[in-house]
């Protein structure tokens, strides 16, 4: 709901405000009580450059601030700890932030010009000896400049209009002096008391791989000044549940043991809300959810075998079958509310009699009784990981390998947990489709996700070589990160999409959400611009 | 042998395991649906008059695939069984036989196998020799190994007291000869009842291999995989958990009823 500013929009406000109490929450936000919150999967590191995972990005979300507040739904940038919008020059490779002078750390240090140059020094440039990798949102970063005490400059080797962005989200989360010296062990599970951020909540307990507790800051008074909410949040504390088992965290939600459980799988959609239940879908703004079709591998190179493969695949019976209306079937690489969308609609029909034609003319024939397809003896069988973070990831690649059984295609499902796929997922010869997706509110999040600096996800860049499969590809991604201004980063987002799509790499499913399941009594429940839990304005009601 | 005497439960018992043995053998009887491919139908289906136990969680028939799981589940089972029955009775003959360091060294390993919990060594096993069905089928084998060796160690011992064996090594015959000739015919019957129990607990075994992803791939219908991959919708679609469950449940008491009425008949 937007509030207006101006004194003439007063009547607006004043209605609007009123509309919220009676109806939304009923009655004025009450201050108090524990929320607990179920999570499929523990914590990996508390690392704010790392928390794009959903786990860590849930707590480090909670427990950081940041330079620069993020809407989740108009994606414009607000002042939080800086107190305006950054100056920046003219080819975006100096930035320029005014920051507050009365915010503290939770460990009592107090957040200084010097720090948040410390802060942003070890995110833009890592620290190998410490395993603390770089933040794959800052490109181009050189250094920090303290100018006096309330004024930092960052300076970078080529245009980074993606910074001011960056500098928004959890994964530039400011930490204390301390907690910066910490190793990439320092971060991990078991650690976490030892991280002191300046955020609305302070972790205070913690069982390994179980259970971690947050407690709120009593003398909190920062949140971005555009907040109706100034203080301490509403919450005294959180309590994140790890349970892997699906089953359990939906009959804890049920019975009332948990107020809050993340990934509400769509099956269950119709009977939570039955029973009351608040679903909160929200969309994660980045690299829709799909396919990738890594290319260098021997089998993926013929550009017909990986269009015979995206056209025999049924995405509107894989939608229709496994979710609900929550799930936008995507209409092009990125999602619609993300920056640099562009619209693909008709790229990527269901096709079967196309697929194997091309199949055929690649020379992939079907002999013997088997029905895969082969060449010289080879056999057309590929391997997908299964996402285990994306929702019904191995149901989605179940149908998938039965559209692709019925043209010849043999697909094998990658088994194993979270740490096998991702290690799995590095290699060509063990992965050739890989399913995924990511989210990030800006242009840059199409190089985060296939640039051979970042995630890599096609894996363009052989590792032994340091050569990329497609030099083009990686040239347009950089491109994205380094033009200075909107209408050409825009331009060259769209670039490195046709690109994508026209080399046939990426075959998208859906508009990723994440769907959060909520009992009737938690109000005010909010994300962060992609669907990481806000719990600052959530109350209990009695 | 004694007559069989049949009572109800076994007559009973022998049809589920004849069912379950026709089902392995000829799917197409039972079902038309294609257990790896639901087409267009609507996953999460309920039970209905077209489908038996309704439609899993991507569309398919749950029964066709409960039917086709049968062929994977038994022969794994067998497999497992043959694995035990095989190298445990040797090792219990030839420990019975040769009294000394070789059986206590025979024993004492058959003592060790016995002290680690079975799906923890089938679980250890199944890792070493990579996922699949007739690797899982060897792990559930060699778990039961253990007991095999015990049962026909025990019943070499005693014939091997016994005067018509002596008479045996008395009238010039090779401890070989001996052992197929006499005390292996005498040993076996408790030995193969022993081995029809056992195929019910190594169905079981081989299912939580499966549930436990480490047993067949998928898409093949195997019968703690199709349980595992419902089990997210238990609440929600109860049939896709609960209608082969009980089919497992019903072919592994199936088994062990004709396995005890074996036992008894023999004993």
């Amino acid at each position: 709901m937007g509030l207006g500013l101006g004194a003439g929009s007063l009547l607006a406000l004043s209605a609007c405000a009123a509309e919220e109490t009676d109806v939304a929450t009923g009655g004025p936000p009450r201050t108090g009580g524990t929320l607990v919150y179920f999570e499929p999967q523990t914590f990996t590191t508390l690392f704010p450059p790392q928390a794009g995972f959903y786990p860590n990005g849930g707590i480090v979300n909670n427990i950081t601030d940041r330079l620069l507040y993020q809407d989740a739904e108009t994606l414009e940038l607000h002042p939080w700890i800086a107190v305006e919008l950054p100056e920046v020059n003219d080819d975006a490779t100096r930035f320029t932030f005014r920051i507050r002078r009365d915010v503290t750390y939770s460990d009592g240090s107090p957040l200084t010009a010097a720090n948040v140059v410390k802060n942003l020094d070890l995110y833009g440039l890592g620290d190998k000896s410490r395993q603390l990798p770089p933040s794959e949102q800052i490109s181009n970063y050189e250094r920090g400049e303290v100018l006096d005490e309330e004024t930092v400059r960052f300076h970078f080797s080529a245009p980074a209009p993606g910074f001011v962005q960056a500098v928004s989200t959890m994964n530039a989360g400011l930490l204390s002096d301390a907690s910066l010296d910490l190793d990439s062990t320092g971060y991990g599970p078991g650690q976490s008391g030892r991280i002191a951020a300046s955020g609305p909540f302070v972790i205070d307990a913690e069982e390994i791989g179980t259970r971690l507790t947050l407690r709120v800051r009593e003398d909190y008074d920062w949140a971005p000044p555009h907040f109706e909410h100034q203080g301490r949040a509403y919450l005294d504390g959180i309590d994140y549940v790890v349970n892997n088992e699906y089953s359990v965290r939906i009959g804890a939600l049920v019975s009332g043991q948990a107020d809050g459980v993340r990934e509400i799988e769509s099956p269950d959609e119709p009977r939570l809300r039955e029973r009351g239940v608040q679903l909160h879908a929200a969309g994660t703004n980045g690299v829709n959810n799909g396919l990738n079709l890594r290319f260098r591998h021997e089998l993926l190179q013929d550009l017909r075998v990986r269009r015979a493969i995206i056209a025999a695949i049924d995405r509107e019976s894989i939608m229709r079958k496994l979710f609900t209306e929550n799930y936008p079937l995507a209409t092009g690489v990125l999602a619609e509310s993300a920056a640099g969308y562009k619209d693909f609609g008709d790229a990527w029909p269901h096709d079967p009699d196309r697929s194997e034609r091309l199949l055929d003319e690649a020379g992939w024939t079907r002999e013997g009784g088997s029905g895969i397809r082969s060449k010289d003896g080879e056999r057309l069988s590929l391997r997908v990981n299964t996402a285990i973070p994306q929702p019904r990831s191995r149901e989605v690649m179940s149908l998938v390998q039965q559209d692709l059984l019925r043209v010849g295609v043999d697909l094998q499902i990658n088994e194993g947990d979270y740490a096998t796929q991702n290690l799995d997922a590095e290699y060509l010869d063990r992965i050739q489709l890989y399913h995924s997706m990511v989210g990030r509110a800006d242009y840059d999040v199409l190089k985060s996700q296939y640039s051979g600096e970042n995630r890599d996800v096609l894996l363009n860049l052989d590792e032994e070589t340091q050569e990329y499969g497609d030099p083009e590809l990686e040239e347009l991604l950089g491109r994205i990160a380094a033009e200075p201004t909107e209408d050409r980063r825009e331009a060259a987002s769209w670039a490195a999409q046709d690109h994508l799509v026209e080399n046939a790499y990426v075959l998208p499913f859906f508009e990723e959400p994440q769907v959060f399941g909520f009992r009737e009594r938690v109000r005010g429940f909010r994300t962060e611009a992609v669907a990481r839990p806000q719990f600052y304005d959530t109350w209990l009601a009695e | 042998m004694k007559n069989l005497r049949l009572s109800p439960t076994a007559v009973i018992a022998a049809l589920i395991a004849l069912v379950a043995v026709l089902a392995a053998v000829f799917p197409g009887l039972f079902t038309g649906f294609d257990p790896n491919d639901g087409g267009e139908t609507p996953a999460l289906l309920s039970p209905s008059a077209t489908h038996w136990f309704g439609t899993d969680q991507i569309g398919r028939d749950v029964f066709a695939r409960v039917v086709y799981g049968a062929s994977h589940s038994l022969l794994a089972a067998l497999v497992a069984v043959g694995v035990g029955l095989v190298v445990g009775t040797v090792l219990g003959l030839v420990a019975g036989t040769r009294p000394g360091p070789l059986d206590d060294a025979l024993m004492r390993v058959v003592d060790v196998l016995l002290s680690i919990p079975a799906l923890l060594l089938s679980l250890t096993i199944v890792i070493l020799l990579g996922f699949g069905t007739i690797n899982a089928a060897i792990a559930v084998g060699v778990t039961s190994i253990a007991l095999f060796a015990r049962l026909a160690r025990s019943q070499s011992v005693s014939i091997g007291k016994s005067d018509y064996v002596a008479a045996a090594y008395g009238s010039g015959g090779t401890y070989w000869n001996v052992l197929r000739r006499h005390i292996l015919p005498n040993a076996v019957s408790p030995v193969l009842s022993l081995a029809v129990l056992q195929i019910g607990s190594a169905i079981l075994q081989i299912s939580t291999l499966g549930f436990l992803g480490y047993g067949t791939p998928p898409p093949t219908p195997e019968w703690g995989l199709i349980i595992s991959e419902g089990r997210d919708y238990v609440a929600t679609a109860w049939w896709v958990t609960v209608l082969p469950g009980a089919v497992i449940m019903a072919v592994v008491m199936a088994t062990h009823k004709i396995g005890s009425t074996l036992r008894e008949a023999t004993a």
